[in-house]
Order: C-alpha cells, then sequence, then structure tokens
C-alpha cells in the first residue's frame, strides 16, 4: 500500500512537470483569449475557442511520457509493475477528477459572467459536455481520463513495441474506425445504432462510455506492461 | 538476517539470442561478490532476473526464497543499479534521491546527502545535464544509500575517473562491514576490485565458467616460472599425478604457456592438489592476479575449458559448448 503511495508520490516529485505545465499552459491560453476577445471590446456572437484542448493535449503527452520514462526509474527503485501501473492510473485518475471539478466550476463562472464579459466560451464544450456543474464535472473528468487512458495505452505499446508499435498503433487508429463504420454500414447497422446513442441519458455518453473506454484502453495494456524490459 | 541468491537452471534467450545458458549458482553470505565476464557474457541479463526486471525463459530464481518477478516483499529488499539508467524528465539530483527514498526501506538520508557531496553532485543539477561519470555516481550513490538487504551494480563506475572509484569501492566495503549486506557487482575492471570480493563468479557467452571464493581462487591457480626443463617436469608431475585421468573440468591443467628464451612460465590450475616440487628446483611458483586467471578462462580456446568446479552446487561442464 505505503508503496503504491509512492508510486503516485513519484509522479509528483517534480511538481512544475506534473501540475505546473498543464494547467500553466491552460491559464495561458485563457488569458490570451480573454485579452483578445476583451480587446474586440466584448461585442459579437458567442464564439468557441477550443482553447481547453491544450489541457487535454499535455494530459495525453504526460500520461504517454509516464510510461516512456518513469516505468524504468520505478522498476530501478524496486517497485512492481503492478504497483507502477495501479499507482499511475489512479495517478491519472485523481487528477482528471480534481480537473472536472475545477472545469466545471469555471465554466458556471464563465456562464454566470457572460463569457468573462466578452461573449468567449473557453470552458463550455457543447455536445461534449453539458447540464448542470456536477453533470459537467463528470463530463469533463470522463473525458479527460479517456485521454489519459488513451496517452497510458500508446506509452505502453512505444515502450513495449517501439516506434513500429507506435506507428502501426496510429494507422490503426485511422484505418480502424472507418472500416468500422463501413461494415455497419453495409449491414444497415446505422439506424439502430443511432437510436441507441438517441435513447442513452446525456450524462452516460459524457461521463459514463468515455471512462469505460478509458479503463478498457488501461485494461489492454496490463498484458504487455509485464513484457517491458525494465 | 542473510539474503541469499538462489539461481537454478536459468536459460534466457532475446528472440533468437542465447543470453543465459543453463546457469546455477548460489549466493549466501553478506559481502561483496563479483560477476565478471566480458562484454555480451551475459552479466547484466543475469543481473536483471536477480533483480526481478526479467522473467528468464527457464530456470527457477529465488532471492531469501522468493521469486522475485512481481514480487512486492522481495523487490522490497533488492537495488539494482544499471548501467545508464533512465531518469524521468525534469530530474534534477535531488529529486532523484528523493524518489529512491520513498521506495527503499532502509533509506540512509543522510548517507545519501554525504555522498552526493563527495561525489561532487551539485543537488540542484538536472540529470539530463551530468557527464557520464556524474550519471554513474548518481547511481552509485542510491546503490550504496538505499543499504537494500541485497544490492546489484550492474558496471557502475562507467566514467568514473579513479580516484571516484577509489572511493566507491572504499564506501562499498566500509559499508558492508558497517551494515552487513549481499552486493553483487558486475565488472571488468577485475584488478581494482579484486581485494574486495569474497565470492567470484564468472560467466563467458551465457555460462557460469567460475564460482569459488576469491581466496580458494587465488589459491586454484599459479604460475610456475623457471628454466624449461624443472618447469616441464614439475608440470608433467602435476597433471599426470593429479587427479584423476577421464574426468575432464576436475582435475588440474596448464592454462597458458609462455616461452622467453629458456625460460617458460606455465599457469596451472591446481584443482585441490598440492604443488609437488623437487627439493632445490630453480622455479618460482607465484599465484595469479584474478584478472590474468579471467582472461585466461575467457580466452584460451581449448585449454580451460573445463571449469573450475568449486562452490556449493554443480556448474555444469562448458567443455567446448560455448565455442
Amino acid at each position: 500500500m505505503n508503496r503504491l503511495l509512492a508510486v503516485l508520490r513519484l509522479h509528483l516529485i517534480v511538481l512544475t512537470r506534473a501540475l505546473a505545465m498543464p494547467w500553466g499552459i491552460l491559464a495561458l491560453a485563457w488569458g490570451a483569449s480573454v485579452a483578445l476577445f476583451a480587446s474586440f471590446g466584448g461585442r459579437g456572437d458567442v464564439v468557441i475557442v477550443g482553447g481547453l484542448s491544450s489541457l487535454y493535449i499535455t494530459l495525453f503527452i504526460a500520461s504517454l511520457q509516464a510510461v516512456t520514462t518513469t516505468l524504468s526509474f520505478a522498476l530501478s527503485l524496486g517497485a512492481t509493475r503492478r504497483q507502477y501501473y495501479v499507482g499511475t492510473c489512479l495517478f491519472f485518475a485523481a487528477q482528471a477528477l480534481a480537473a472536472g471539478v475545477v472545469l466545471a466550476l469555471m465554466r458556471s463562472a464563465e456562464q454566470a459572467t457572460g463569457g468573462w464579459g466578452t461573449h468567449l466560451t473557453f470552458f463550455d464544450i457543447p455536445y461534449l459536455v453539458g447540464g448542470g456543474p456536477v453533470h459537467a464535472a463528470v463530463a469533463y473528468a470522463g473525458s479527460l481520463a479517456l485521454g489519459c487512458g488513451a496517452g497510458l495505452a500508446t506509452g505502453v505499446v512505444s515502450r513495449r513495441w517501439g516506434t513500429v508499435g507506435a506507428s502501426v498503433l496510429s494507422a490503426a487508429l485511422v484505418v480502424l474506425p472507418g472500416a468500422l463504420g463501413w461494415w455497419i454500414a453495409a449491414r444497415g447497422w446505422f439506424p439502430a445504432i443511432g437510436r441507441w446513442f438517441a435513447d442513452q441519458p446525456e450524462v452516460a455518453l459524457q461521463a459514463l462510455w468515455p471512462t469505460v473506454l478509458a479503463a478498457v484502453l488501461v485494461l489492454l495494456g496490463w498484458p504487455a506492461i509485464r513484457r517491458i524490459p525494465a | 538476517m542473510t539474503t541469499t541468491v538462489d539461481v537454478e537452471g536459468v536459460t534466457h534467450r532475446f528472440g533468437g539470442v542465447l543470453a543465459l545458458d543453463d546457469v546455477t549458482l548460489r549466493l549466501e553470505e553478506p559481502g561483496v561478490h563479483g560477476l565478471l565476464g566480458r562484454n555480451g557474457a551475459g552479466k547484466t541479463t543475469l543481473l536483471q532476473i536477480v533483480a526481478g526486471h526479467l522473467l528468464p525463459s527457464a530456470g527457477r530464481v529465488e532471492v531469501s526464497g522468493r521469486a522475485p518477478f512481481e514480487n512486492a516483499r522481495a523487490l522490497a529488499q533488492i537495488c539494482l543499479v544499471r548501467e545508464g539508467q533512465r531518469y524521468p524528465d525534469g530530474y534534477r539530483v535531488h529529486h532523484v534521491l528523493r524518489a529512491a527514498s520513498l521506495f527503499f526501506p532502509h533509506w540512509d538520508a543522510e548517507r545519501a546527502a554525504r555522498l552526493a557531496d563527495e561525489f561532487e553532485l551539485p543537488p540542484r543539477r538536472g540529470v539530463a545535464k551530468l557527464s557520464r561519470g556524474m550519471l554513474s555516481a548518481v547511481g552509485v550513490v542510491v546503490g550504496l544509500a538505499s543499504r537494500a538487504p541485497l544490492t546489484l551494480f550492474d558496471e557502475p563506475y562507467l566514467g568514473l575517473d579513479a580516484v571516484a572509484r577509489q572511493r566507491f569501492y572504499d564506501h562499498l566495503l566500509a559499508d558492508v562491514a558497517e551494515h552487513p549486506r549481499t552486493v553483487l557487482l558486475s565488472t571488468h575492471l577485475i584488478d581494482e576490485i579484486a581485494d574486495l570480493l569474497q565470492r567470484v563468479v564468472v560467466i563467458d557467452h551465457g555460462r557460469v565458467l567460475v564460482q569459488a571464493d576469491a581466496d580458494e581462487l587465488r589459491r586454484e591457480a599459479v604460475t610456475v616460472t623457471g628454466p624449461a626443463g624443472d618447469v616441464e617436469a614439475v608440470v608433467d608431475r602435476l597433471v599426470r599425478d593429479g587427479g584423476p585421468n577421464g574426468a575432464p573440468g576436475s582435475g588440474p591443467a596448464v592454462l597458458a604457456r609462455e616461452r622467453l628464451g629458456g625460460v617458460t612460465r606455465v599457469t596451472l590450475r591446481l584443482a585441490g592438489t598440492d604443488l609437488d616440487l623437487p627439493p632445490g628446483a630453480p622455479v618460482q611458483v607465484e599465484p595469479v592476479p584474478l584478472q590474468r586467471l579471467v582472461v585466461l578462462l575467457t580466452t584460451a580456446p581449448a585449454a580451460p575449458a573445463s571449469p573450475l568446479p568449486t562452490g556449493t552446487s554443480p556448474v555444469g561442464t562448458p567443455q567446448g559448448a560455448s565455442r
């Protein structure tokens, strides 16, 4: 147990990397957007800037790099792969959850202030996040968890199978959804799938299913991580 | 509490490459033990398997009775300092020491700070900016301060200058005397540490050639120097009368023979037999330095094909198998 904690703390040793980087970049993007929109005089239509994607990108990269750089170091300190993997997944799950709460609060503030007085939509993501603050928090957390899960899985693939593995994975991520779509269309299943989506409560689509997908990615990484040379 | 290392019949393959071939060895006493061999002999693979970083293709490994791979209780007792260890991005020297303090139950922080100072490691220097030698020093500090009951060093001295290496050896010896623990150190700078070593394991092409106590090994082999006729007479008597013939690998044997003018120098493996010197023979008998012995064992094509079969467990018969 305390070694699981040690893995969590291992990720926090360089705080500037673990926290300051994603949040610093986000704060910069937000500050720049607000300044830019304020310079327009706060008039015009609501505009979505998409600066929030910086947080998704930095967390994806952080989780990918966690596997490629801290795994070997943790093993050299006598951690087991299981302790490392569970601790690392918990670290990113906790981060996704905490980030979800912060983002939901910022979204509420954004809505309350009319887009920071400038009609700026920085934190809200239409379709991906909706409802009240709690709903929004789990929706952010779910999609961030999916980003981290994808990062961890990519990290595992690139550590286990090298650049070739990572390239094959990227190619597969492009080809497979296309192939799947073609196959579903050929079978005429799109209407049924559409109905299934329509029947799902919004919060399930926004929070539950991304989290489930993240968990699946992480679990798929486990057998591979056992075979990664230290 | 003594840590034991028990490796039995371990074979490991990387793809088509046979890195370890039926390796059996046992360490039972605390102290500094040497894992000696040439580049590519399998030293790193063996250390990784003992440290639980690698699952062998076949065979059994136990550290104090526990298979180390993915065993939290076993791994908490082991520290492997690897040559070329990578550190996470953004780490500084003091981050590495802090991380180590989180994991090693016997970590000695005060000692780590003192050692870092002695090896002239600036605590706030980024690890990525360290020289080769300073990186090695970081590993040395972690290994020494970890106080892990089983500490494995894989060629920990790369880039370290002679002074720093001597410091490392001094600390190692003092530390093991003060807090008895088992240290297994792989190296090919054999002469530098020969005096430190309690037990010596020599591997070549993935096979154990020798495992013996260092003192025993020093008594095992001698050089006999003198006029050719006298030397050959001594040698003949030893090899003929020595051990039972027809049991390759167990009897006395000639490891090397050099001639210079009328003087011959023969390196002999005694295999437990006494050297029978005729009174007044004009020959000189000297112990063989460990490094020379290892070189002979791992390079000579035929003569040393038989191992020095000392030690507690059989080491196999690598006769000709490694060539």
